[in-house]
């Protein structure tokens, strides 16, 4: 039973996580295109939507298609999280786009300037971490810092 | 009942219906694959459905904050589109 609990809490902190990393990530980029006050409430919310959602189907695809890693997987591992990463991004950044036309209407700027910005966002969120981790790794290796 | 709050509440509904959808898929997936149940059968479909919890619960929220900003920018909008009393160019 602990184990149940301490599993469910390891998800549910990592969802935590990956929201805030990525809401941080994506309000810095906001104030960068001077989406204002109402814009960044927008993102935020739309945010808080669209990311346990994303790695919701992320998890989902996983476990359905690439069942216990690399051993047991009934496609190639590195494919699957390649393909599905894409897909997802890009359903992600077209449903962002139009939520935030939606929401804001008009008063953070044009369709196009949010269509850019939902772009520049999502790529800048999904490239941050592997920025981050790699920068720990040179740090760890010595030959940064 | 008005009319936007159905449609909020249809559009809950279905994101709710979907999750549940693709909560169930990895389930029957794991049985299809054969895969013996026990540890990482069990594991996958509570974390799963602890994701999909926890996604429907930001989402409800989330729609709620979304729907009542786009009704205040609307207002805003339409507010500002109005000409003032004191304008010479109003019509």
């Amino acid at each position: 039973m602990l184990y149940e609990l301490a599993s469910a809490g390891i998800i549910l902190g990592l969802f935590c996580i990956a929201l805030v990393s990525t809401l941080i990530v994506e309000l810095v980029v906001a104030v960068l295109f001077s989406l204002g006050t109402r814009g960044l409430g927008a993102v935020a919310l739309v945010n808080l939507l669209m990311n346990p959602l994303y790695n919701f189907a992320f998890l989902a695809v996983i476990y359905t298609f690439g069942l216990g890693g690399e051993s047991f997987s009934v496609v190639d591992w590195r494919w699957l999280v390649g393909v599905t990463t894409i897909i997802l991004e890009t359903v992600v950044v077209v449903v962002e786009w139009r939520l935030l036309f939606w929401v804001t209407q008009g008063t953070a700027g044009s369709s196009r300037r949010l269509l850019v910005f939902s772009v520049v966002a999502n790529l800048v969120s999904a490239v941050a971490p592997f920025a981050v981790l790699s920068l720990g790794y040179m740090n760890a290796a010595g030959s940064w810092f | 009942m008005g009319r936007r709050m159905v449609t909020a509440r249809r559009i809950l509904a279905l994101a709710l219906a979907t999750l549940a959808v693709i909560g169930v898929a990895p389930a029957t997936a794991m049985a299809n694959v054969g895969i013996p149940a026990g540890y990482i059968v069990g594991q996958g479909i509570r974390d799963v459905l602890v994701a999909g919890a926890f996604a429907a619960i930001t989402s409800a929220i989330a729609i709620r904050g979304l729907r009542r900003m786009e009704r205040s920018n609307a207002g805003l909008a339409a507010s500002a589109a109005m000409p003032s009393e004191g304008d010479s160019n109003a019509v």
